[in-house]
C-alpha cells in the first residue's frame, strides 16, 4: 500500500500527531506492505491536530485515490476513544484500500477523475 | 413556496388556534395584542429582508435537500462561508429590530438534529436522519419557523431527570403506541415559540443509560392537541398597553419568550428524531449550544450597534458629544462589540465538516465567544447608561408631556441643546432604557448571561476542550526543564 501522509500546521493540537501517525506506520507495517510516498498515493491519511483539520484538501486530494482524514479525536468526521484512534484510523485506512490498485494492470487514474471520496464508508464507534 | 411575504407569513399564524394565557386569561387573537405584536414583526423582518435585492446575498441560501434558493434560516450550513453568513445575518436583523427575532433557535436546533442522527443511525442502525430530512425539506419548502426546545423546567437542579420527584420536571416519553410516542412535561423560555410553526424538541442535558425515556427529540406544529402557552413577561411590558409610543423606546419590535407545557402530546413516529439513544444526548445538546453561542456574536452584536447608536445620539442630543471621555466611552463600546463579532465570526471560520455533511462551529471558540457575551453586553450597557445620564430612567411619562397645563413646563425642564426637538431625547433616552433595563433587556442582557447556558456551562466545555499539559510542555521546553524537540541544529 502507497500511503501519503499530511499533517496539518499544528497551532493548536489536541492529541500528539507525531506519536498517532508513529503508531499507525508501526500498526499497519505489521499488516501489509507499507510505502510511505509524496504522490501517486493509494491512501492519503490527512492528520490535522484539531476538529478544524485546516489542512488545504483542494490541495491534497489529488495526490491519492482516498483519504482518511483525522482532525483531533475525529478520525472521518466521528468522535472516538482517544485511546483507539491509532487502531481506528488503521482499520479506516485498511478498509478503504481496494488490493485491486496493487495489480500490474491498475492505472493511476486520470487526476480530474479521483473520486472525492472523503475516507471509507465503514462504521466508526463512537465516543 | 420556497421564500414567503411577511404577509403570508402573518396570515399563517391567524389560520390556527392555539392555547394561549397572558394575565391570568386566554388570549384569542394574539397576532395583534399589543403586548405581543413587537415579538411577531421581529420574525416578519426574517421575511422581508430575504425578498430584498438589497439583502438577499445574505438571508437566502441554496438548499441542499431541494436545491431550490430558500430563507437561510431555514438552512443547513454547507461550507464555513455559510457559517459566517449565518452570523452576519444574525448581526444586519439585530441591527434592524433592536431586539431578539427569534427564529435563530429553530435553524441551530435543525443543524444539530441534522448530524446528530446521521451519526446515531450509522451507530444503532436506526432510521432517524431520513425523517429528519423529510421534516426539513417541508420546512424549507414551505419557509416555516421551527422553535428550538431544549430547557426543562427541571426541578431540583442537583437531581438528574430520573432522581426528580416529578418525573414530569423533564419532558419524558409517558407512552409507546403503535403509531407513535406520547410525551408530557414542560419546556421553560422558549424564545418565539408561539410565532414559530412548528417547535423541534430535544435532551435537556447528557442522560445515563436508564434514563431512556428523557432521549427523546421529535417535531409537532405549535397548534398540536395538549399544547399550553402561558407568556413570559418582561419589564416594562405593560407601557405597550398604554397608548402612545414614546415610552415603549422600541416601538416597532421586541422579543418573546413563553412557558410551553406538553400536556400528554402525541408524536407520529415519522416526526420521531430520538427515542432513547442516550449515548447521543450529549453529541445533540453540544452541537446545539455551540451553534447557539456562535449565535450570539451576530444577534447581539447587530443589537449592540443600535445601542451604541442611541448612545452617541443621546450624547449629540445633549451636547456632551465633545468631551474626550465620552468619545472614548463610545470607543469602548465599540471595542467590545467588535470582540464579540470576531468571536462569531472566529468560530465560523474554523468550523468543520460533520460525518453528516453539514457543517458545525469550532467549539472551543464557540465558547469563548459566549462567555464573552455573558460580560460585554453587561459593560455596553454600563456604558450607554453613564453617557445617557440619569434622566431615562427618572424622566416623566408620554401623558406628561402631552398634558395641555403641565406639557409645555416638562418640556422647558426637558430642553438641552436648542436646535435638538425635546422629543428627539424623549425618545432616545427611552430606547437606551428599553435596551438596558426595559423589555429589550431581556434579550440583551438576562438572555446573554443564561441564554445557550449559564456561563458555567462555557467554562466547563473549555475546561474539556483546552490542552493544559500541552501548553505546560510548551513552557518546559523554553525554559530547560525538558528538552525542545525542534532545537536540533
Ligand atoms: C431570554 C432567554 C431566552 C431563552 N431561550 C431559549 C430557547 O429558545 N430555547 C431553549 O431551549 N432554552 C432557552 N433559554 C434557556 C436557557 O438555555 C437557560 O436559561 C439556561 O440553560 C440556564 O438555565 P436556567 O435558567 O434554568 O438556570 P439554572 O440552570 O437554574 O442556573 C442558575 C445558576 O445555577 C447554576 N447551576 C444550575 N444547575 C447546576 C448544577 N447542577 N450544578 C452547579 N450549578 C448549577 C448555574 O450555573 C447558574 O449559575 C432561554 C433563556 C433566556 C433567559
Ligand atoms: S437571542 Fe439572538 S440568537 Fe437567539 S433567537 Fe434571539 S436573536 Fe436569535
Amino acid at each position: 500500500m502507497r500511503l501519503y501522509i499530511k499533517y496539518c500546521g499544528g497551532c493548536n493540537p489536541v492529541i500528539n500527531r507525531k506519536k498517532i501517525v508513529d503508531e499507525v506506520v508501526h500498526k499497519l507495517q505489521r499488516r501489509t506492505a507499507l510505502e510511505l510516498v509524496g504522490d501517486r498515493a493509494d491512501i492519503g491519511l490527512i492528520v490535522g491536530g484539531c476538529p478544524v483539520c485546516c489542512v488545504n484538501m483542494d490541495e491534497v486530494r489529488p495526490l491519492a485515490r482516498r483519504l482518511v482524514t483525522v482532525g483531533g479525536e475525529l478520525v472521518n468526521f466521528v468522535k472516538v476513544p482517544i485511546a483507539q484512534l491509532s487502531e481506528i484510523i488503521v482499520e479506516q485506512i485498511l478498509n478503504s484500500f481496494d488490493p485491486q490498485w496493487e495489480l500490474p494492470e491498475a492505472d493511476w487514474p486520470e487526476r480530474e477523475n479521483l473520486p472525492q471520496a472523503l475516507g471509507a464508508e465503514g462504521k466508526i464507534k463512537h465516543n | 413556496m420556497a421564500l414567503k411575504t411577511p404577509q403570508q407569513y402573518l396570515h399563517d399564524l391567524r389560520s390556527r388556534n392555539i392555547e394561549l394565557y397572558m394575565f391570568g386569561e386566554k388570549v384569542e387573537n394574539y397576532v395583534d395584542h399589543p403586548i405581543i405584536r413587537p415579538s411577531v414583526n421581529s420574525v416578519a423582518m426574517t421575511y422581508k429582508l430575504a425578498l430584498d435585492p438589497e439583502y438577499e446575498d445574505i438571508m437566502t441560501a441554496t438548499s441542499n435537500l431541494t436545491g431550490q434558493k430558500i430563507n437561510r434560516f431555514t438552512h443547513l450550513h454547507q461550507n464555513t462561508e455559510d457559517l459566517i453568513k449565518k452570523v452576519k445575518m444574525q448581526r444586519l436583523m439585530g441591527q434592524k429590530t433592536g431586539a431578539c427575532f427569534q427564529r435563530c433557535v429553530g435553524m441551530d436546533a435543525f443543524n444539530a438534529v441534522y448530524s446528530t442522527t446521521y451519526e446515531i443511525d450509522q451507530a444503532h442502525g436506526t432510521q432517524y436522519y431520513q425523517r429528519f430530512v423529510e421534516f426539513l425539506k417541508y420546512v424549507q419548502e414551505n419557509d416555516l419557523v421551527v422553535d428550538g426546545c431544549m430547557t426543562d423546567a427541571r426541578g431540583d437542579r442537583g437531581k438528574s431527570p430520573a432522581q426528580q420527584p416529578d418525573p414530569d420536571a423533564y419532558l419524558h416519553v409517558v407512552e409507546r403506541r403503535e403509531d407513535g410516542l406520547v410525551v408530557r412535561g414542560c419546556k421553560l423560555h422558549q424564545t418565539g415559540m408561539i410565532n414559530s410553526h412548528e417547535i423541534l424538541v430535544m435532551p435537556n442535558n447528557s442522560l445515563k443509560a436508564d434514563e431512556k425515556d428523557w432521549a427523546v427529540c421529535f417535531a409537532v406544529p405549535v397548534d398540536a392537541p395538549g399544547m399550553i402557552y402561558v407568556y413570559g413577561r418582561q419589564a416594562s411590558d405593560t407601557r405597550k398597553l398604554e397608548g402612545g409610543n414614546v415610552d415603549m423606546g422600541n416601538i416597532h419590535f421586541g422579543g418573546q419568550e413563553v412557558m410551553t407545557i406538553f400536556n400528554n402530546v402525541f408524536v407520529p413516529w415519522e416526526r420521531v428524531f430520538m427515542d432513547g439513544e442516550t449515548d447521543f444526548s450529549t453529541m445533540v445538546v453540544e452541537r446545539f449550544a455551540g451553534y447557539h453561542r456562535q449565535s450570539y456574536g451576530g444577534c447581539k452584536v447587530g443589537v449592540g450597534d443600535t445601542l451604541i447608536g442611541a448612545a452617541k445620539a443621546i450624547a449629540d442630543y445633549q451636547g456632551a458629544a465633545q468631551a474626550s471621555h465620552i468619545k472614548d466611552k463610545l470607543v469602548e463600546m465599540c471595542h467590545l462589540n467588535e470582540t464579540l463579532y470576531g468571536c462569531g465570526i472566529a468560530c465560523s471560520a474554523e468550523g468543520r465538516k460533520t460525518a453528516a455533511g453539514n457543517y458545525l462551529i469550532d467549539q472551543l471558540l464557540a465558547n469563548i465567544c459566549k462567555q464573552n457575551v455573558t460580560r460585554y453586553p453587561y459593560e455596553i450597557a454600563r456604558l450607554a447608561q453613564d453617557i445617557a445620564g440619569g434622566y431615562f430612567v427618572t424622566m416623566p411619562s408620554e401623558k406628561d408631556f402631552n398634558n395641555p397645563d403641565i406639557g409645555p413646563l416638562v418640556k422647558k425642564y426637558s430642553t438641552t441643546r436648542t436646535d435638538v426637538p425635546v422629543e428627539y431625547r424623549q425618545r432616545m433616552a427611552r430606547l437606551v432604557e428599553n435596551l438596558t433595563q426595559g423589555s429589550a433587556a431581556v434579550g440583551y442582557l438576562t438572555e446573554s448571561m443564561h441564554g445557550a447556558g449559564s456561563p458555567q456551562a462555557q467554562r466547563i466545555m473549555i475546561t474539556r476542550l483546552v490542552d493544559l499539559e500541552h501548553r505546560k510542555e510548551l513552557a518546559e521546553n523554553l525554559c530547560g526543564i525538558s528538552r525542545h524537540p525542534d532545537i536540533d541544529w
